[in-house]
């Protein structure tokens, strides 16, 4: 562990918050998906206190937020630790550190690159560019793709907008990494 | 100005230690001010607050002639007093004294060390330019009415009354439930000895009533308090009993008959009934009861009933009863207002309202007490008694969203509750806590012991506790959910009954009686008192001290023993008989006074009057605290605050802009 | 009532919200006016992903509302409602971001020059919808599903963790409510998909409480959460709830076929509760 390293993660909108984390633990007696990361958010944030970054950015926590903020509006010292999970994903996105084999960052990118080609998403076609990754994943959602069918629920064809090349430049306006997270 | 009162400045920089040096660079400030006219001269010392700094001054006021003088170091709250003590002990007036703050206002707020001395030597020749300006203020004696107001009747107002009335003092205390007792008189037991807080506390309550010194007002509020230290004049609104308690023997049959039965009662925290007429508890003091006009059938709905009437044989029911209003004059007042527990309600994911077994740590002390709802028996609503318990910590306290202090009683009372648990049911207790607080004499013990005891300590706080089931089997518990930050695991513990150990907050209608006595709030609403560490019981308002958790949150030995330094403080006022009025006070001159009477409306104290036959307004200088009010209103620049003329502002200004 | 609608990716493939909310709508006269060319809001991808390009991506849509004449923006999916309200927070407390997202939408032809208030249908909806008159639905219990991103984080709508906007607007259109303590826990959002077996018990701890409260049919206010509380009793023992929207229900109680309000469509079917006399 290399405690004199540059913080990676010292541009995060808010990141001083995590001083004043008293390590209650609610955030992380809050999460739903706590059981499946290794550092849950408590513990996160007492590893990038204590420098501890190499550890953080191959965690995989982050990338267990499920978005549901219960940690944030219980916090007794208002962290906003959902937004912070949103930046920790951002930094280890940019810094290419998110966890091989992890499926979650493979859903993101094909979520990402979905919206990136058409300007919607259209969750079939998501699907299909995770499942090249995940075979046994798309496989196994087979039948209930076969249900969603039956009921008009399943979209083959892909939505998008007018001039998917205006989201493409969106894109790529949006590409510098100088942009704080 | 004639030659012998032709200004002679000494100038002193304090070093305070490492305060102010060497981030200030006090010798060049020194040799600066040094330069300045009417300056004979300026040195710098280590601490000039010390004796030999004193000293300094004093014999430079004899040997070189000074008539004025300056000291550059804190805050004029910390030693105005000892440097003016210092001036007047080497035969000068006092008030040709004055402060400059390079402390507070300069070099610990200051990054910069050329900067900050740069500050330093404005301010100190702005001190100097006001001191040239100074002119000799008397003080003046007044006497002082040997009694005390205690406001609050817990154990806090009963101790400082008690302490106060041996003294030999005339003690009014005013209460405004309709018996004194406050909290205590709820507990069953008290940390960490567990004593009986009964057996400690009704004998007390006994003595309050018995004592010749202390008159008691229950069931009564103070009303409006005027006059200043040493003379307070006070109104206190005794709200209509409807029991005369001159003729109340305390039989209790009224209490018995009265047909209204299902009024919530306060005293055990909604968790009982109790009649319309009422005392709080068997062993209220005075053991008169109160009726509840609101729900009193003759009072509060128009019926006919007066069963009280008929069986009451000393014919004590009257419901002809109206407020009454007292005024006294007393010499100081103990504040002694309390606190209330926090409302965990807004917590939504406690449950606490929506589980019937989820109780706030005032009801559980009422669950526990042998004189509460079940008499003593700790059960469930549903009569059994529970087999696993959840103890919450830091319920509402060390929370921004809600009290971001920490309320200091909360972990000693739920290791209290614990063992009680422990020893009456044989429950399981699972304390749910963040960090434990155990400072006090024999609390880490009681922590140890408790531990002992099988007690299951899970650091960790409660996230959420929910009555979802997960296993068949718990049909019917909470489940408590919390990180164990010690073991990094979710633990999700179905319980039968869970303790919110919630914080304190100030008393209800704390503001109203702030607003009364002039005496502020901090950001918590917790009486300010004058000074963090060496001034705890005094206000900012002479004659008026602090006297248990209205100050802020403290447990009972901390709190009886603030309430004997309150009741000490107030003695030590009295004892002395008089007091010295401020000389800053406000002088409205005859000769320009129009008339107008903008001052009188402006005066918060009533210190002005108007005199008739001049046709001008006239301070009271026994009533005026120099607030200036004033002399910002007076149209025609007739009033004004001694110590705070035009020239001296107007000297002290200009020496900072040139 | 006209309102300036953003449907979401999710919309048209959902079981019936789409054919329920155009028909309550219609009845109700709410005129629903879809944001031309909508793209993605981004959903809980793009914050992680890239803050600027994840607020550009929404503010896109701010600057079309604008264009349309509309203060409000009204979404019905939970997910959209609160990336939206991320990105207009963003915008209004940074000064620098919302600079460079200026710059971005410019080069695509926009201009924000102010943020919209972003609105869920739900209160739309419980402005909107009238009383109950009728007794029909009063025996069918329901249970209120929230999901996570309504009341949070911002809970200026209510409360964070119990919220009860939902049961009170059920209840005033006619059916019975029936208190749970589920009703902003957590389905595994898009984790579940993935995540399967990590994520069902979750959505399926969701069902068991409200059932174990009583409850016949499930109401919910987001694509996502019907989606995956629909999905998880398939492959469940336990009970069986229709998981309907909102919108289905209030098309119900305003006299509307099923059909009309594509209650055919849910896996869980809901012919049982609902064809009752």
């Amino acid at each position: 562990m290399s405690q004199n390293d540059t913080n990676p993660f010292s541009t995060i909108a808010h990141l001083e918050s995590i001083n004043q984390c008293i390590q209650c633990g609610t955030c992380s007696g809050s999460c739903p998906l706590a059981d499946l990361m290794d550092h849950a958010p408590r513990e996160l944030f007492a590893l990038i206190r204590e420098g501890a970054y190499e550890e953080v950015l191959h965690s995989n926590t982050p990338w267990f937020c499920v978005s549901c903020y219960a940690c944030m509006v219980r916090c007794p010292r208002e962290i906003p630790v959902t937004d912070l999970m949103y930046a920790l994903k951002e930094v280890i996105t940019k810094q290419g550190t998110a966890p091989q084999n992890l499926k979650m960052p493979d859903m993101y990118q094909a979520f990402s690159r979905n919206i990136k080609d058409t300007g919607k998403v259209t969750e079939s076609l998501v699907m299909a560019r995770y499942g090249m990754k995940h075979p046994m994943d798309a496989l196994k959602n087979i039948p209930l793709a076969i249900k969603m069918q039956m009921r008009g629920r399943l979209e083959l064809k892909a939505q998008k907008v007018a001039d998917p090349k205006s989201i493409a430049r969106l894109f790529e306006l949006t590409e510098t990494s100088k942009d704080k997270p | 100005m004639t030659t012998q009162n032709k200004p002679r400045i000494g100038v002193y920089i304090c070093h305070c230690g490492m305060n102010i040096a060497p981030k200030v660079d006090v010798e060049e400030v020194a040799r600066s001010i040094q330069t300045l006219d009417h300056v004979t001269v300026a040195r710098d010392y280590k601490f000039m607050c010390s004796n030999p700094g004193q000293d300094m001054i004093i014999n430079d006021i004899k040997e070189l002639g000074l008539n004025r003088v300056v000291v550059a170091s804190c805050s004029p709250r910390m030693h105005e007093k000892t440097f003016r003590n210092a001036v007047k002990t080497a035969g000068l007036n006092p008030y040709y004294f004055q402060m400059a703050n390079i402390r507070e206002q300069v070099s610990w707020v200051t990054k910069d060390s050329q900067e900050a001395t740069e500050k330093a030597k404005s301010l100190v020749a702005a001190a100097v330019g006001r001191v040239f300006f100074h002119q000799p203020l008397e003080t003046r004696e007044v006497s002082v009415t040997k009694s005390v107001l205690v406001i609050g009747g817990g154990i806090a107002g009963m101790q400082a009354a008690l302490t106060s009335a041996n003294a030999g003092y005339e003690v009014y205390l005013v209460e405004r439930e309709p018996s004194i007792g406050g909290h205590m008189a709820k507990f069953d037991k008290t940390f960490p000895t567990l004593d009986c807080a009964a057996c400690i506390m009704t004998p007390k309550m006994v003595d309050v009533l018995q004592h010749p010194g202390i008159t008691l007002y229950t069931w009564s509020e103070v009303h409006k308090v005027e006059g200043f230290i040493g003379n307070f004049e006070v109104t206190i609104k005794k709200n209509p009993r409807y029991v005369d308690e001159k003729k109340c023997t305390g039989c209790g049959t009224c209490m018995q008959k009265c047909p209204t039965k299902k009024v919530v009662s306060e005293f055990n925290e909604g968790l009982s009934f109790r009649t319309a007429i009422y005392t709080p508890f068997p062993q209220a003091v005075p053991n008169v009861p109160v009726i509840d006009a609101d729900h009193c059938r003759v009072l509060g709905q128009n019926k006919k009933c007066g069963v009280c009437v008929k069986f009451c044989e000393t014919k004590a029911i009257d419901f002809e009863q109206k407020p009454e209003f007292v005024t006294l004059t007393v010499g100081a007042i103990i504040t002694a207002t309390g606190f209330q527990a926090v409302n965990p309600s807004g917590m939504e994911q406690y449950g606490y309202g929506r589980f019937p077994e989820v109780y706030t740590s005032l009801e559980f002390e009422r669950l526990n007490n042998a004189t509460g709802p079940t008499s003593g028996k700790v059960v469930m609503k549903n009569g059994k008694v529970p087999e696993r318990v959840a103890i919450v910590h830091c319920v509402g306290s060390r929370d921004t969203r809600h009290k971001k202090y920490c309320s200091r009683v909360c972990c000693m009372y739920s290791m209290k509750f614990a063992h009680l648990l422990r020893e009456k049911t044989g429950a399981e207790v699972w304390e749910f806590y963040i960090d434990i607080r155990s400072p006090g004499k024999l609390y880490e013990e009681f922590y140890n012991r408790v531990q002992e005891e099988g007690v299951r300590f899970i650091r960790g706080r409660v996230a959420e506790i929910t009555d979802i089931v997960d296993d068949a089997t718990d049909e019917g518990r909470l489940t408590v959910i919390a990180e164990s930050t010690l073991t990094r695991r979710t633990v999700r513990v179905p319980v039968d009954m869970v303790v919110l150990s919630v914080g304190l907050e100030p008393a209800r209608g704390s503001e109203d009686i702030g607003r009364l006595l002039g005496v502020s709030r901090d950001g918590d609403g917790w009486f300010n008192e004058l000074h963090a560490k060496l001034a705890p019981v005094a206000t900012p308002i002479s004659g008026i001290f602090l006297a248990g958790c209205c100050q802020g949150p403290k447990d009972i030995p901390d709190t009886v023993a603030q309430s004997m330094g309150a009741a000490g403080e107030a003695i030590a006022l009295l004892a002395k008989g008089i007091v010295t009025t401020q000389a800053e006070i406000s002088r409205i001159d005859p000769d320009l006074c129009s008339g107008c009477k903008s001052c009188i409306e402006s005066c918060s104290y009533s210190a002005i009057r108007f005199d008739e036959a001049r046709k001008v307004a006239v301070v009271n200088e026994a009533l005026c605290m120099g607030c200036g009010s004033c002399a910002a209103a007076c149209p025609s620049s007739a009033a004004g605050v001694k110590h705070f003329t035009d020239q001296q502002v107007m000297g002290e200004i200009e020496s900072i802009l040139l | 009532m006209k309102i300036c609608f953003y449907p979401g990716c999710s919309f048209a493939t959902s079981a019936g919200y789409k054919e329920s909310t155009e028909a309550v709508c219609r009845k109700l006269n709410i005129e629903l006016n879809e944001i031309p060319d909508w793209n993605c809001c981004g959903a809980t991808v793009m914050f992680g992903e890239n803050k600027l390009r994840a607020t550009a991506l929404a503010a896109r849509h701010f600057a079309l509302v604008q264009t349309m004449g509309f203060e409000d923006l009204v979404t019905g999916c939970n997910a959209c409602y609160a990336t939206l309200r991320k990105a207009a927070r963003l915008l209004t407390e940074d000064q620098e971001l919302f600079q460079k997202t200026q710059e971005v939408l410019q080069n695509l032809g926009l201009k924000l020059d102010r943020i919209p208030k972003i609105r869920h249908l739900l209160e739309v909806l419980m402005e909107a919808m009238p009383d109950s008159t009728s007794d029909r639905y009063k025996t069918l219990s329901v249970g209120a599903y929230y999901g996570c991103q309504l009341t949070r984080p911002d809970q200026d709508l209510d409360k964070g963790d119990y919220p009860e906007i939902l049961e009170h607007f059920l209840d005033r259109i006619g059916f019975s409510v029936k208190e749970h303590s589920a009703r902003t826990q957590c389905c595994g959002a898009s984790h579940a998909v993935i995540y399967k077996n990590e994520c069902q018990g979750l959505s399926q701890r969701i069902i068991r409480e409200i059932a174990n409260k009583g409850a016949e049919v499930i109401a919910t206010i987001c694509p996502l959460c019907q989606f995956n509380l629909d999905q998880a009793q398939i492959q469940d023992n336990g009970p069986r709830l229709p998981v309907t929207y909102f919108t289905q229900l209030a098309g119900l109680a305003l006299g509307l076929a099923p059909a009309e309000l594509g209650l055919n469509k849910l896996l869980v079917s809901a012919d049982k509760v609902l064809t009752r006399p």
